[in-house]
């Protein structure tokens, strides 16, 4: 088991302790983290831990080092363990999942075809936190916007998600990024997080929310994925029948099947 | 769960915006206006700290053997390692599978979830294996329970019709953070698990096993709404939504049309939404992916 302390003396631990979120404190990496990554990556039809993609990403959605060392994976990016590699793994679901040479073309119908460069281009900087430093509670990720602009990965998103549901937490945070806050307050079944309705989801305007956009993605995901398993598709159907059913302050009368065709249900 | 903050999330402070304020004066809020300053090293492609560990000789693609086989091997599935050692390896190596990407990723997994189908062995060490896992391993649960869905029998029907009516915890939104959209997402991980235990009675429905069949129509009374719902779906898309199971859902107040809808008009991102297309970086084309063969060389 790896421990991941950030860098803070406790002194001024100790005078700053209001200040400190729950996210900068020290978080564990689990001991059997799989969850598919090594075989996302490696294995023949992974990326491979190429140098390639590893410049493509972290120019593009700007990481900084500061923030994806101290244990994060900065010094280990092919370490399946850790925050790093498993955010790249989400990263090659969201862009290579339906084909091998994504675009930049937002007027493609298909949003799999181009929802890496577009998740790029509104997110500011990817960074990476602890956040509850468990799996499966606490936020999975955030995004800020204002003067200084960011979207802040937690472990739920790292230990608790696979590829497939990764790479739709990124759009899904890109919505965000490109400005656009959930505007369901506590409305919905899950308490938060939530689109009042399936076609207006954002403070900011009447359009189309973060929900949305990650329903959106998955459905064409598993419209069009060729390039994954039938266990990851799996994996993103019964998360986007999630947050259907749970996600909206109004049903939006939609359900996937097995097969990933939409129903109306109401 | 996902969740988004404006701009009192400027209070908030950053792993690495930490040490620049510490070493700073501390002043509240006052690190939102830190500029961190990272080595010009940091803007040259590519960042030297970040090299995929195994090429920073430069060798391209160099990942040995050895590291390769650690990456398979010391890094095991996501459930807890003394039940995972009770897997059959033919098991074992269908999880792993699961989450491959790529040209051959399918074929692959196919293959092997083939190969349990028929093995009546591997599924008892499937059924057992899930029996043993605590009720908080949600990722091994999941699988096991996609699995069983592609590999399942009637055997598998009361364990899948069981978690399916598993009722969920409600959330009460008063016990959710004011600031950040905090969640209890043990409850999100309880409803995908009750999602994906109908779907995997659909699969195992759509192979001909008349128990899967009965336990999504008995779902349509017995489950909570969400879950009727959901074995409606799935009832209509195997084609045997009648009048009958039709009038359980509509006793229960649940009247939808479950017809199918247009994929492309429901799932169409609309190009008039807010900054939808308004790039806030230069969209940067990415990369292709690489060559099968490439990367199939490079643990060999």
């Amino acid at each position: 088991m790896s421990t991941i302390k950030l860098l803070f003396s406790a002194l001024v631990a100790a005078s700053a302790a209001a200040l400190l979120p729950t996210s900068a404190r020290a978080c564990t990496i689990p001991s059997t983290p799989d969850q598919g990554d090594s075989f996302a990556m490696w294995d023949g039809s992974g990326w491979g831990c190429s140098q390639v993609f590893i410049n493509y990403w972290w120019d593009a959605f700007d990481f900084d080092s500061g923030d994806w060392d101290d244990g994060f994976g900065y010094e280990a990016a092919c370490d399946n363990a850790r925050p790093l590699a498993r955010t790249f793994n989400g990263l090659y679901s969201l862009g290579y999942s339906s084909t091998g040479s994504p675009s930049c073309n937002s007027n493609q119908a298909n949003i799999t075809l181009w929802a890496q460069c577009w998740s790029a281009s509104q997110i500011d900087e990817l960074d990476a936190e602890c956040g509850s430093g468990a799996s499966h509670t606490g936020d999975a990720a955030f995004t800020v916007r204002g003067v200084d602009d960011y979207t802040e990965l937690y472990w739920p998103f790292f230990y608790g998600m696979p590829t497939s549901v990764r790479g739709a937490t990124i759009f899904h945070e890109a919505r965000h990024a490109s400005g656009c806050g959930h505007n369901g307050l506590y409305g919905c079944l899950r308490g938060g997080s939530c689109d009042f309705s399936y076609s207006d989801g954002c403070q900011e305007s009447q359009s189309q929310g973060s929900n949305t956009y990650e329903v959106n993605y998955l459905s064409w995901y598993l419209a069009t994925a060729w390039r994954t398993t039938q266990s990851l598709k799996d994996s993103a159907l019964m998360h986007v029948n999630d947050v259907l059913q749970r996600g909206y302050t109004l049903d939006p009368c939609i359900r996937l099947s097995s097969n990933g065709s939409p129903y109306s249900v109401c | 769960m996902k969740s988004y903050q404006g701009i009192s999330g400027l209070l908030r402070m950053r792993k690495g915006k930490l040490a620049a304020c510490i070493c700073g004066s501390i002043v509240f809020g006052g690190c939102a206006d830190v500029v961190e300053t990272p080595p010009a090293s940091e803007h040259v492609s590519p960042p030297p700290k970040a090299r995929a560990t195994a090429q920073e000789d430069g060798a391209s693609h160099a990942i040995t053997s050895a590291e390769r086989k650690a990456a398979l091997t010391a890094v095991a599935p996501a459930w807890q390692a003394r039940a995972l050692r009770q897997l059959t390896p033919e098991l074992q190596e269908t999880f792993r599978l699961a989450g491959s990407i790529g040209d051959q990723a399918g074929p692959r997994y196919d293959a092997a979830v083939a190969a349990i189908r028929r093995d009546a062995v591997q599924r008892r060490a499937l059924r057992a294996f899930y029996d043993e896992l605590p009720i908080t391993s949600y990722a091994a649960r999941q699988q096991v329970v996609l699995l069983a869905g592609l590999v399942g029998e009637s055997e598998e029907v009361p364990m899948l019709e069981k978690l399916a009516l598993t009722p969920l915890q409600p959330v009460t939104p008063g016990s959710l953070g004011d600031e950040s959209h905090h969640q209890p997402t043990t409850v999100d991980q309880e409803s995908e698990l009750r999602n994906a235990a109908v779907v995997a009675l659909s699969r195992i429905a759509q192979r001909g096993e008349a128990a899967a069949y009965e336990s999504l129509v008995r779902l349509l009374g017995n489950g909570d709404a969400l879950m009727a719902v959901l074995a409606g779906v799935e009832l209509a898309e195997l084609g045997k939504l009648g009048a009958a199971e039709r009038s359980v859902l509509v006793a229960r107040g649940i009247r939808g049309s479950f017809a199918k809808l247009d994929f492309e008009k429901t799932f169409r991102i609309d190009p008039s939404g807010a900054n939808a297309n308004v790039r806030r970086k230069p969209a940067v084309p990415p990369p292709s992916a690489l060559p099968e063969s490439l990367n199939s060389e490079a643990g060999n």
